[in-house]
C-alpha cells in the first residue's frame, strides 16, 4: 500500500466517523424535547414564522430517516440552526467565535511543545537525578490540575501579583479592533498594519494559550523522555557509535528522530484537551472563543448552539486526528510502506 | 520469603516498596475513609455544619478556626471541601467500574468473535472518541437534566469506549494463542474459555489503565459540576465551589483555590497509584 | 616480521552484576596481523563478545570496570585513550558489526543515507588531518561509492538497495549492507561479533564466503568472533579458544583441526557433526561453563577436563608456544 492509499483510506474512516457523530447530534436533537423544532430553534421555536419555515425546510413532519437526510443537506449548506440568546444563525456565531479559539490552539500548542519537549530531552539526559525528579513533578502537577486551576493560578500571579498581564478580553479597551477580513484578529490587524492591535492581541493570548499547555505539556515530556531513554539503548544507536559518529549526531540525528515519532501518536490526546479546555479558559479570561460560546449557550439552554458545537468539537478533532495520522505516516517509514 | 507465598502477596509487596505508589496509596486512602466516613455519618465529624451560614465572620482567611476560611455568607470553607469529597470519589468509581464491565463485555466478545461484531465495535468507539468527553456529557446532561446521579449517569454512557478497545486488542491477541486452541478442541464451552482464560488475563493491563483513568473522570466531573451542571447550590461540590467562588479571586484567593487544589491533590494521588501499579506490574512480568 | 595490525597484551575485563564482580576477561593476548581473519571461539559468556567491545572501546563503564592491559593499534595503546581520542579511531580504523542486523540499522534513514554517513565521516576525518585544505566530497561521489561498496558485497541491484529502508530487506541482506557500511569507511580492522548467528544456514554460508573472498580485495584484517567453531573454519586463517575468559590454544586453522591440543578444543571438535564417521556420536563437554566470579589459581577448565591431573589443580597454566603455528596453555603439552 502506497502514500496516496493509506490517506485515502484514512479519509474514508474520517468521512464515516463525521457521519456517526451527525447521528448522534441528531438523535440527541430528538431526545432534547419531543418537539423537533426545539432543536433547530430552542426557544425561538415558539415564533410561528421561524416554526413554519424550518418545518417546510427541514421535513419536520416527516419519518425521521427523511429528517436526517435533511439535517445532514442542512448541514453541508451551512445551516446549523439558529441561536436565540444570540439573535443571530449558529453558523456565523460560529464564524466570529471560532477564529478567535483557533488563536488560543495555535499558541497553546506552541507552548506545549516548547515547553514540553525541551524538559523530554532535559528528563531523558539526566534521568534518575534531581532534575528528572524535579521535572516529574512540575509536569504531573500540570496534568493533574483541573481544567480552571491553571487559569485562575495564572491569573493571581501574572495579573494581580506581578501586575503583567491583562486580566482578559481580546483587547485591551481603547486599543481598535481590526476590520473583519479573515476574522482572524491577529492576521487582520497584520493585513492592516496596525501594530498596536497585534501585540495587544498577542498579550491578551498568552495566559489562556499558557494555561492550556501547562495542563498538556505533561503528556509530551513524559513519553519523550521514556522514549529517548529506549531509543538510546537500541542496537542501531551502537552501530552508529562504531562507525564514529559523535555523540551530539548521534543524539539529535539518530536517537530523538526516532523517539519522536511516539510524540506524534499523543496529537490526539492534545488535541482533545485543548478543545476541552478552552470552555473554562476562554470563561475565565473572557475570551469570545467558541469554548465560552459553548458555555453561554449551556445556561441560556440554546440547544442548537450546543449541538451544534458538539457536532464543530468533533469535527476538529476528526480532522486533527487525520493529519496526525498523515504525520505519523511520513515520519515513520514503516507505516508508509507497508 | 516462605514458598507458600502467593504470586498476589508478592506481588502487593512488590508494589508497595515503590515510592510513588506509597504516596499515591497514602493520599488515596485518605479521600476514601473520608469519603466514607461523610457518606455513613454526614458531617457528624467536621467541625461546622458545611450549609449553615455565619458560622463565622463572612471572607475570613484560614485561621486555626477555619483552616481554609470562611465564604461570603459566612460558612466554613473546610467544612464544605470535606463535605464534596464523596462527590467525585463516588461518581468517578461508580464510572470507572462500570466501563470496565461493559469494556470488558464488548471487547472480549469483540476480540473472541471478531467478523462484523468487531467491525461495529470499532467503528462505534471511533465515533464516540470523536467527541470530546466533556461535551459529550454536557450535551446529555441538558437533556437528562442538572444533578449528581444525572452526570453519573451521562458519564457512564460514554466512558466505557477505551475499555472496549483495550478489552478487544488484549482478547485478540490471546486468542490467538496456542493454548486457546488447545482448550477449543478439547471440547470446553465458549463461556468456560473465556471466563477461565481470556478474562484473567486481560485484567491486569485493564486495570492498569483504569487506575489512571480515575483521575480523568474526576477532572472531566469536576469541570462539569464547574459548569452548574451537577448538584445546586447550597450543596457544596468542588468544580461547583470553584465556580461560585470565583470572583473572590482577589478578595480572598484561597476560596476558589482550595477546592480547586483538592481536586488536583486527588488526581496526583490516583496517578501515582496507577504508575506504581504499572510499575510493579511489568517488574513483576520481568522476573 | 610484518608489523601486526594489532596487538592485544593481557587485556583484562571485570564487570560489576548483582552477585559481584565478573572477572570477563583474564590477561587475554592476541596478535591481529595484516590481511587475516582471526577467529576468536569459545561458549557464550566466556568473554569473547567484550574482548569485541573492549578493543574498539564500546565497553559501557558501569557496569565493565578495571580494564587493564593494553590495546596497541599502529603504536598507540587505545586502552590510555580518553572517550573523544578514541572516537577518532572507530570506524575508520577500526570498524565492527554485530549481531542482529535487523535491529542495528536506523529504521527510519534508507540504506543509503546510512552509509553516506559512514563515508562523510571518512571524508571529514581526511580532510581535518591533511595538510592542504579540501573541499568536501560531492554528493555525488558520495552516491558512488555508496552503490559500489553495495556492490562488494554482491547485494543485486544495488541503486535500488540504497533507497531501499531497512526494513524492507531480508536478514542476510542487511549483514551485508552492514559489512559494505563498515567497509566503506577503510578500517584496518574489522571486527565481526557473531555476524551470522542471526541468520539461516543458508545466509549464513553466503555470508561467511563474502567475508572470505573479500579477504583478498580489501586491505582489511577481520577479527570473527563466533561461538561456533564450524563457522570461524570456514573462513579463518587463525583460530584463538577461549575458555573462561581466557586464551586456552591459538593455531593456524589447518593446524587446529589436524591437532587441536587442548582438551577443551578436542571436545568442541567432537561436538561437530563432521558426516565423515558412521555411527558416531556427538560427545558433548560434560560440566557446566566455568563461573567468572572466582580468581582462582588453577586451570579454569579443570572440573571438566578428561585428562585432568594433580598440577591442574594447583597452578594456573600459561599460553606457550608448541611451535611456531601453534600455542596452547595447558599442562598436558610441555611446561
Amino acid at each position: 500500500m502506497n502514500f496516496v492509499t493509506f490517506v485515502l483510506r484514512r479519509l474514508g474512516l474520517a468521512v464515516f466517523v463525521l457521519l456517526g457523530v451527525t447521528v448522534i447530534t441528531f438523535t440527541l436533537s430528538h431526545l432534547v424535547s419531543s418537539n423537533p423544532l426545539v432543536a433547530w430553534l430552542g426557544r425561538a421555536s415558539g415564533n410561528s414564522q421561524l416554526a413554519a419555515e424550518y418545518v417546510q425546510k427541514y421535513h419536520l413532519n416527516d419519518p425521521l430517516y427523511v429528517q436526517f437526510g435533511y439535517y445532514l443537506n442542512g448541514l453541508l449548506h451551512g445551516d446549523l440552526g439558529f441561536s436565540v440568546f444570540k439573535g443571530e444563525p449558529v453558523s456565523q456565531a460560529m464564524v466570529q467565535t471560532l477564529p478567535f479559539t483557533l488563536q488560543i490552539a495555535f499558541f497553546a500548542i506552541l507552548f506545549t511543545l516548547a515547553i514540553g519537549i525541551p524538559l523530554g530531552v532535559m528528563s531523558a539526559k539526566y534521568h534518575h537525578t534531581a532534575v528528572d525528579y524535579g521535572i516529574t513533578g512540575f509536569y504531573l502537577a500540570g496534568i493533574a490540575s483541573p481544567y480552571f486551576l491553571l487559569a485562575l493560578f495564572l491569573l493571581i500571579v501574572f495579573t494581580y501579583t506581578l501586575r503583567l498581564l491583562p486580566s482578559g478580553g481580546a483587547l485591551s479597551p481603547g486599543i481598535p479592533a481590526p476590520n473583519p477580513i479573515t476574522n482572524f484578529q491577529l492576521i487582520d490587524s497584520l493585513i492592516e498594519g496596525r501594530w498596536s492591535t497585534f501585540l495587544d492581541g498577542l498579550v491578551h493570548l498568552i495566559m489562556p494559550s499558557l494555561a492550556l499547555a501547562l495542563g498538556i505539556f505533561g503528556y509530551i515530556t513524559r513519553v519523550l523522555r521514556a522514549s529517548i531513554l529506549d531509543v538510546l539503548h537500541a542496537n542501531y544507536i551502537r552501530t552508529a557509535r562504531a562507525k564514529g559518529v559523535d555523540e551530539n549526531t548521534l543524539f539529535f540525528k539518530h536517537a530523538l528522530r526516532n523517539a519522536s515519532i511516539s510524540v506524534v501518536t499523543l496529537a490526539s490526546i492534545v488535541v482533545t484537551w485543548l478543545v476541552t479546555g478552552t470552555l473554562f479558559v476562554e470563561t475565565i479570561f473572557a475570551y469570545p472563543g467558541i469554548g465560552q460560546y459553548a458555555v453561554q449557550a449551556l445556561s441560556n439552554l440554546d440547544y442548537p448552539s450546543l449541538l451544534a458545537i458538539t457536532l464543530v468539537f468533533a469535527v476538529i478533532i476528526v480532522l486533527s486526528n487525520l493529519a496526525a495520522d498523515i504525520l505519523y505516516a511520513v515520519v515513520d517509514p514503516e507505516i508508509r510502506l507497508r | 520469603m516462605s514458598h507458600r507465598d502467593s504470586r498476589s502477596r508478592r506481588f502487593l509487596r512488590l508494589f508497595l516498596t515503590g515510592n510513588q505508589a506509597r504516596l499515591g496509596v497514602a493520599i488515596v486512602i485518605t479521600f476514601f475513609v473520608t469519603a466514607l466516613f461523610i457518606a455513613t455519618t454526614g458531617w457528624a465529624f467536621l467541625p461546622y455544619d458545611p450549609i449553615r451560614q455565619n458560622v463565622g465572620p463572612v471572607l475570613a482567611p484560614p485561621s486555626l478556626q477555619h483552616l481554609f476560611g470562611t465564604d461570603n455568607l459566612g460558612r466554613d470553607v473546610f467544612s464544605r471541601v470535606v463535605f464534596a469529597t464523596p462527590n467525585d470519589l463516588m461518581v468517578s468509581c461508580i464510572v470507572i467500574g462500570s466501563s470496565f464491565m461493559v469494556g470488558i463485555f464488548l471487547g472480549c466478545i469483540a476480540g473472541y468473535w471478531g467478523g462484523i461484531l468487531d467491525e461495529v465495535l470499532m467503528r462505534s468507539t471511533d465515533v464516540i472518541f470523536a467527541i470530546p468527553a466533556l461535551i459529550l456529557a454536557m450535551s446529555i446532561a441538558i437533556i437528562l437534566g442538572p444533578g449528581l446521579i444525572h452526570m453519573m449517569y451521562a458519564l457512564m454512557i460514554i466512558w466505557w469506549p477505551p475499555y472496549a478497545r483495550l478489552a478487544r486488542g488484549e482478547a485478540l491477541k490471546i486468542s490467538q494463542r496456542n493454548f486457546i486452541e488447545a482448550a477449543k478442541t478439547s471440547g470446553i464451552s465458549t463461556l468456560t474459555v473465556l471466563r477461565s482464560h481470556i478474562i484473567p488475563n486481560i485484567l491486569t493491563p485493564l486495570l492498569a489503565y483504569a487506575t489512571l483513568d480515575i483521575g480523568t473522570v474526576v477532572i472531566v466531573y469536576a469541570g462539569l459540576s464547574y459548569l452548574g451542571l451537577s448538584v445546586q447550590p447550597p450543596t457544596p461540590d468542588w468544580g461547583a465551589m470553584v465556580n461560585a467562588y470565583q470572583d473572590y479571586l482577589v478578595s480572598a484567593p484561597w476560596l476558589p483555590l482550595f477546592p480547586a487544589f483538592i481536586i488536583a491533590v486527588v488526581v496526583v494521588g490516583f496517578s501515582l497509584l496507577g504508575n506504581g501499579l504499572r510499575d510493579a506490574v511489568e517488574s513483576h512480568s520481568i522476573s | 616480521m610484518v608489523e601486526s595490525v594489532l596487538e592485544i597484551d593481557e587485556l583484562s575485563i571485570d564487570y560489576e552484576s548483582s552477585q559481584g564482580t565478573v572477572h570477563a576477561l583474564d590477561s587475554v593476548s592476541l596478535t591481529i596481523e595484516p590481511h587475516s581473519l582471526i577467529a576468536v571461539v569459545g561458549e557464550s559468556g566466556c568473554g569473547k563478545t567484550s574482548l569485541g567491545l573492549g578493543v574498539i572501546g564500546l565497553l559501557p563503564t558501569p557496569p565493565a570496570k578495571n580494564v587493564r592491559g593494553k590495546v596497541i593499534y599502529k603504536g598507540v595503546n587505545l586502552l590510555e585513550l580518553d572517550k573523544e581520542e578514541i572516537r577518532a579511531y572507530r570506524g575508520t580504523e577500526i570498524a565492527m558489526i554485530f549481531q542482529e542486523p535487523i535491529t542495528s540499522l536506523n529504521p527510519v534513514y534508507k540504506i543509503g543515507t546510512q552509509i553516506a554517513e559512514a563515508i562523510a565521516v571518512r571524508d571529514s576525518r581526511k580532510r581535518e588531518s591533511s595538510k592542504h585544505k579540501e573541499n568536501a566530497m560531492k554528493s555525488r561521489d558520495i552516491r558512488e561509492e555508496i552503490i559500489a561498496s553495495l556492490k562488494m558485497v554482491r547485494i543485486p541491484d544495488a541503486k535500488n538497495v540504497a533507497d531501499r529502508y531497512p526494513f524492507e530487506l531480508s536478514g542476510g541482506m542487511r549483514q551485508r549492507v552492514m559489512i559494505a557500511m563498515a567497509l566503506a569507511q577503510k578500517p584496518s580492522l574489522l571486527i565481526a561479533d557473531e555476524p551470522t548467528t542471526a541468520l539461516d544456514v543458508t545466509t549464513q554460508a553466503q555470508v561467511l564466503k563474502l567475508m572470505h573472498n573479500l579477504m583478498d580485495e580489501v586491505d582489511t584484517s577481520i577479527l570473527l568472533i563466533t561461538h561456533d567453531l564450524a563457522v570461524a573454519s570456514q573462513v579463518a586463517d587463525k583460530i584463538a579458544v577461549m575458555y573462561g575468559g581466557q586464551i586456552v590454544e591459538v593455531a593456524e586453522v589447518n593446524e587446529l583441526f589436524s591437532e587441536p591440543l587442548h582438551p577443551y578444543t578436542q571436545g568442541l571438535l567432537s561436538c561437530i557433526p563432521s558426516g565423515t564417521k558412521k555411527k558416531a556420536r556427538l560427545k558433548p563437554i560434560q560440566g557446566n561453563v566455568a563461573d567468572l566470579r572466582e580468581i582462582i589459581n588453577r586451570c579454569k577448565f579443570a572440573p571438566r577436563c578428561p585428562f585432568v591431573m594433580d598440577r591442574c589443580w594447583r597452578e594456573q597454566p600459561v599460553l606457550q608456544s608448541v611451535n611456531e603455528k601453534h600455542r596452547v596453555a595447558c599442562y598436558l603439552h610441555g611446561q
